[in-house]
C-alpha cells in the first residue's frame, strides 16, 4: 500500500517538527533577555544553531536522493522529514532574528530562505496535484507513444496530401514543420497556443482548398451534364470524351473526399497535440519550482555562511 | 554551373560510402519529384522544395520554393546565400556545402540523417519542440555557483577585505558597494550615530568581542561600579558591552531591565559570600528597607556620614532643635506680621532643577521671627521698633561677644545707662566735656565687661542661641561658648536618585509626617512602602513600572561617598567603635 511521504510512519516528522516549533515559540515566550530579543542572546544563538544546522541537514536531502544505496533510511522518510523540519525552520529561524529586519546580509540569508521553503511548499502542492492529474490525463499513454502517434498521423497526413497534389503536400508540409509542444521554460509553463493555431492556419487551408475542388466538381458536373446536349447538338463526339469526362468528375469526387479524410486526421492530430501540450505544461509545473529551489538554497548557504561569520567577526 | 552531388552513406561508426554523380545545369532543384537534380524520396520533401542558381554577382543563392522555407544552418529562411561548409536541412535529409577552388562550383553532400528509419518525422517533431526541464541540471548548477560565489564575494570576501585594507575600505563606505555597512544588525544608538559608517572604532579586532578599551577611548573618565581601590567585586570583570549593547536602536544602549543587576545582587551570597549587603531580586517583594544617611558630629574629628535602615529607628543628630509640629500649627505661629499659617514650601524650597530642597538658612527662614535680641528678655520683641531693637549676629560666635562688649562699653562711656545694679557712673548722666576719674574708669568699664559676659551667657545658655543649638562652654575660659555644628541631611537617600519634581502632583505629607514630629530628632524620611504604594516591577498591573535604574545608576556618581572618597573615609573609620564603622560602611564586604 502505497504511503505519501505526509503521512509517513503517522506523521513522525510532523509531530517531531510541531514539537521543534512549539518548543521555540514557548521558549521565546518565556524568554526575558536584558536587551530586545534579538539573535545574540543565549536563545538567539541556541535558535540560530539549529536553524543553520537544519539548513545544512536540509541541504543534505540534495546529496542523499542521488545516493540509491544509501542505507541512511528511506527516501520517502528523509523527503517526509526534508519537508516538515523545514517548515519547522521558518518558525526557528524566524524567532532567532525576533522579527528584526534590515538591508544587510543577515535578512539576504533569512529572505533566500523563506523563498527556498516557500518554493518547496509549492513543491508540495505540485508533489500532490500533477503525477495523478498526468496519470490521468495520460490514459494510459506515455508522451513517448503519443509523439509516436502524431508522427505517423503526420506520415499519413503526407501520404494523404501528396495524392492530393502539391498544393495540398506543401500546406500539410508547412501544418508539420510548424508544429511544435512545449517551447521554453514560459511556453512550456503556459502552454503557448502556437502549434494550435498552427493546425487551425493548415485547417483553413484545407477547407478553403475543398472549395475549390467543390467548385471545380460541379463546374464539371455542369459540364457532364451539358454534355449529352451538346453531343446531340455534336453528332460525332467520341466515347472517349464523354468516358474522360466522367472519369475527371470521379476523380475530382475522390480529392474532395481526401480533404475530407486530411481534416479529419489533422482533427485527431489536434486533439493528440493539446493532450502532449497539456502533459509538457503539468511535466513543467511539476518541476519548475526545483530551478528556484536549488540554486537559491545553495545561495542561502552562501548567505548562512557570511551571516555567521561575519556576525563573529565583529562580534 | 557544373557541380557534383555526393550521396553520403554511413555504413558503421567510422565508415561511409560516397557515391558521387556530376552536373553541368543552369540550377540545382532539390525536391520529391523524379526531374529534381538533387532527387530526396522523402514525403517531408515537397516536389520542387528548393533550387540553388548563381546570381549576376556571382554568388550562388539557395532559394526555398516552398512556404513552409528551408532549414539553413539551424534557422528556417526563405533564401540564403551558399557560402563553403554551409548546411541545408530537407525533410530527414542533410545537405552539406562544399565550394571547391577547381573543377567544380559546387559540390553538394547528400546525406540521410541518422535514426530509426520511419522515425523521422518524430524526430524531427521532437527537434522543433520543447519538452520537459532540459538542461535544467546545468543550468541549475551554473546559477547555483553563480550566487554562491557571488553572494560569498559581495558580503563576505569585499568586507573582510575591506577590514585588512583600509584604502579598500574607504572606498567601499565612500560607495554604495556593498562593505562591512551589509554586516550591520541594527540601527545604531543615537550618540553612536557620529560615527555610524566607521564599524572599526568598536569593531577593532576580527572575533574578538568589543573591548572596554574601544568604550573608554571616548568614555574616559567613567566612574566604576564601585572603588576599585577599596573592593573586589565581580562586577569589575564586567564587561561594557555585558549590559550597553548597541545596534539595539536610538535608544537601546542604556538598558532598563533588571535583570542586568539582579543576576549579581540577587544571588549576592553566592557571587560574593562575605557580602554584608542584602540580596535584592524584585523591588516590590525583595529589596530592603531603605538607609538614610546621617551627618553625625564627632568632636575632635569632624563630620561621618552613618547610614542607617529606617526601620532600625534612626535618630538625627544635625545639632538643631526644631520641633515642625510647632511651626506647623493649624492656628499658625506668631510673627511680626500678626500669626502666620506655615506652609513646607515657607521654608523648603526646590533647588534649581527641583531634585533636592536647598538648604534652610537663618536669615533668610527663621530671622523674621527669630529675634537675636538682647536688651529685652521677651523672646518674640515684635512690639519693639526695628530701629530699637538690639541684635547680635548670627553664625559667628565670637562677633556675639565682641558685639555685646561693644555696645556695653559705649553705654558707660555715654553714661546714663538707667540700670539700679551698675555702678553710679554708669546711671550719672554727664555733661558734656566732663571727665572720668581713673578708678571711675575702671569700674565702669568692669562693669561694661561683665555686663556683656551676662547677656552673652543669657544669650548663649538660655535664650537666642540655645532656642535652637546645642551650646559648648569651654570651662577653663571665662566666656567662651561654641555653638555646634549644624549639619541637615542634604542627601537623605545618596545611592539612590530622587527627584522631588517628579513626584510635585503629591502632598508632602503623604512622605513626610512633618506636623506631629516634635523633635528634629525624628527622621521624616519615607520608609521604602512609601514607595511600593506606587512603584512596582514591570509587569504589576496597576503600579508604575520601575526597574532598578528607575532609581539606581549602575557607575558610581561623584558626590556619593563611593564617588571616589570612601578609602579615606575609610581610614577615619578606623577610630571609631565597630558599631558605626558597621553603619558607616555597610557596603564594604
Amino acid at each position: 500500500m502505497h504511503e505519501s511521504f505526509l503521512v509517513y510512519r503517522r506523521f513522525r516528522y510532523l509531530k517531531l517538527s510541531l514539537l521543534l516549533a512549539l518548543l521555540s515559540a514557548l521558549l521565546y515566550g518565556l524568554h526575558r533577555p536584558a536587551e530586545p530579543p534579538n539573535g545574540g542572546t543565549w536563545l538567539g544563538y541556541t535558535l540560530g544553531t539549529i536553524g543553520a544546522l537544519l539548513i545544512v541537514w536540509l541541504l543534505g536531502f540534495g546529496v542523499r536522493k542521488r545516493r540509491y544505496h544509501s542505507r541512511l533510511g528511506s527516501l520517502s522518510g528523509w523527503l517526509s522529514a526534508h519537508v516538515y523540519l523545514g517548515t519547522a525552520l521558518l518558525v526557528v529561524a524566524t524567532l532567532h532574528c525576533a522579527f528584526q529586519f534590515g538591508w544587510n546580509v543577515h535578512t539576504l540569508a533569512y529572505g533566500l530562505m523563506v523563498v527556498v521553503i516557500l518554493s518547496g511548499f509549492y513543491g508540495v502542492f505540485a508533489y500532490l496535484r500533477y503525477p495523478g492529474r498526468i496519470t490521468e490525463a495520460n490514459a494510459g499513454l506515455y508522451e513517448d507513444a503519443m509523439l509516436s502517434e502524431i508522427a505517423e498521423l503526420d506520415r499519413e497526413c503526407l501520404g494523404v496530401a501528396d495524392k492530393l497534389g502539391d498544393k495540398a503536400h506543401q500546406i500539410m508540409l508547412g501544418s508539420i514543420e510548424r508544429t511544435r509542444i512545449g517551447g521554453d521554460l514560459w511556453q512550456q509553463l503556459t502552454a503557448t497556443r502556437r502549434p494550435r493555431v498552427s493546425l487551425a492556419g493548415a485547417e483553413q487551408s484545407l477547407i478553403k482548398l475543398r472549395k475549390e475542388l467543390e467548385t471545380e466538381q460541379v463546374t464539371q458536373m455542369q459540364t457532364l451534364v451539358q454534355m449529352p446536349l451538346l453531343l446531340r447538338q455534336q453528332e460525332g463526339a467520341s466515347t472517349t470524351t464523354i468516358v474522360a469526362g466522367e472519369a475527371m468528375a470521379a476523380l475530382s469526387g475522390a480529392k474532395v473526399e481526401q480533404v475530407r479524410r486530411l481534416l479529419d486526421l489533422l482533427g485527431r492530430k489536434k486533439a493528440l497535440v493539446e493532450r502532449v501540450q497539456q502533459n509538457v505544461q503539468q511535466q513543467a509545473l511539476l518541476r519548475v519550482w526545483l530551478l528556484l529551489h536549488v540554486p537559491l538554497s545553495i545561495a542561502l548557504l552562501a548567505a548562512l555562511l557570511a551571516h555567521i561569520i561575519s556576525v563573529f567577526f565583529y562580534w | 554551373m557544373r557541380c557534383l552531388i555526393r550521396t553520403v552513406t554511413r555504413t558503421g561508426r567510422n565508415s561511409l560510402i560516397q557515391q558521387g554523380k556530376e552536373y553541368t545545369v543552369e540550377r540545382i532543384t532539390i525536391g520529391r519529384a523524379a526531374d529534381q537534380v538533387v532527387f530526396l524520396s522523402d514525403l517531408r520533401v515537397a516536389l520542387r522544395h528548393a533550387r540553388i542558381s548563381r546570381t549576376a554577382d556571382g554568388r550562388l543563392l539557395l532559394l526555398a520554393r516552398v512556404p513552409s522555407g528551408i532549414h539553413y544552418n539551424d534557422a528556417v529562411v526563405q533564401h540564403a546565400f551558399l557560402k563553403d561548409g554551409d548546411r541545408i536541412g530537407v525533410g530527414g535529409y542533410e545537405i552539406r556545402v562544399v565550394i571547391p577552388a577547381e573543377d567544380y562550383d559546387l559540390i553538394l553532400d547528400v546525406e540521410r540523417l541518422p535514426g530509426a528509419r520511419g522515425q523521422e518525422l518524430k524526430a524531427a517533431l521532437l527537434a522543433r519542440s520543447g519538452i520537459g526541464l532540459k538542461g535544467a541540471g546545468a543550468q541549475m548548477r551554473r546559477w547555483s555557483w553563480a550566487l554562491f560565489l557571488g553572494i560569498l564575494t559581495l558580503f563576505l570576501i569585499v568586507p573582510l577585505a575591506g577590514f585588512y585594507s583600509k584604502p579598500l575600505q574607504q572606498v567601499l563606505r565612500s560607495t554604495p558597494l556593498p562593505g562591512d555597512g551589509s554586516w550591520d544588525v541594527g540601527r545604531l544608538a543615537s550618540g553612536h550615530h557620529a560615527f555610524g559608517q566607521d564599524c572599526n572604532q568598536c569593531h577593532q579586532a576580527a572575533f574578538i568581542p568589543v573591548r572596554d578599551a574601544a568604550c573608554l577611548d571616548c568614555h574616559r573618565g567613567q566612574p566604576d561600579h564601585v572603588d576599585p581601590q577599596v573592593f573586589d567585586t565581580a562586577a569589575q570583570g564586567t564587561r561594557c558591552t555585558a549590559c550597553h549593547k548597541d545596534h539595539n536602536g536610538p535608544q537601546g544602549l542604556i538598558r532598563p531591565e533588571s535583570a542586568l543587576c539582579t543576576t549579581c545582587h540577587g544571588r549576592l551570597q553566592r557571587v560574593r559570600p562575605r557580602t554584608e549587603l542584602p540580596e535584592v531580586t524584585d523591588f516590590a517583594a525583595a529589596h530592603p528597607q531603605f538607609r538614610v544617611a546621617l551627618p553625625s558630629y564627632i568632636d575632635g574629628i569632624g563630620w561621618l556620614e552613618q547610614r542607617i535602615r529606617l526601620d532600625q529607628a534612626p535618630r538625627e543628630r544635625s545639632n538643631l532643635s526644631f520641633p515642625h509640629d510647632r511651626h506647623l500649627q493649624r492656628e499658625g505661629v506668631r510673627s511680626p506680621r500678626g500669626n502666620v499659617v506655615l506652609g513646607c514650601a515657607d521654608c523648603h524650597e526646590p533647588q534649581p532643577g527641583g531634585a533636592r530642597m536647598a538648604p534652610i538658612r537663618f536669615e533668610r527662614h527663621c530671622h523674621e521671627c527669630h529675634k537675636l535680641a538682647f536688651e529685652t528678655t521677651d523672646d518674640y520683641p515684635f512690639t519693639i521698633p526695628p530701629e530699637e531693637l538690639r541684635e547680635v549676629p548670627h553664625g559667628n560666635a565670637g562677633a556675639v561677644l565682641e558685639t555685646l562688649e561693644g555696645y556695653y562699653a559705649r553705654q558707660v562711656l555715654q553714661g546714663g545707662y538707667p540700670d539700679p545694679a551698675a555702678p553710679a557712673v554708669v546711671q550719672r548722666r554727664r555733661r558734656p566735656g566732663e571727665r572720668l576719674t581713673g578708678e571711675e574708669q575702671l569700674a565702669a568699664l568692669e562693669w561694661s565687661r561683665d555686663k556683656a559676659a551676662t547677656t552673652a551667657r543669657e544669650l548663649f545658655e538660655y535664650r537666642a542661641c540655645a532656642k535652637c543649638h546645642s551650646v559648648i562652654k569651654a570651662e577653663e575660659a571665662v566666656a567662651a561658648w561654641r555653638v555646634t555644628p549644624v549639619r541637615v541631611a542634604q542627601a537623605w537617600f545618596p545611592k539612590a536618585r530622587f527627584t522631588h519634581e517628579k513626584h510635585n502632583t503629591m502632598e508632602c505629607t503623604r512622605c513626610h509626617n512633618a506636623p506631629v514630629s516634635n523633635t528634629s530628632a525624628e527622621v521624616l524620611m519615607p520608609g521604602i512602602d512609601h514607595c511600593r504604594d506606587c512603584h512596582a516591577d514591570p509587569g504589576a498591573p496597576d503600579k508604575l513600572e520601575s526597574t532598578c535604574i528607575s532609581c539606581h545608576g549602575f557607575h558610581m556618581f561623584r558626590g556619593m561617598p563611593d564617588g571616589g572618597g570612601l578609602a579615606a573615609l575609610r581610614e577615619q573609620n578606623a577610630g571609631l567603635g565597630p558599631a558605626e564603622q558597621n553603619a558607616h560602611s555597610s557596603t564594604k564586604r
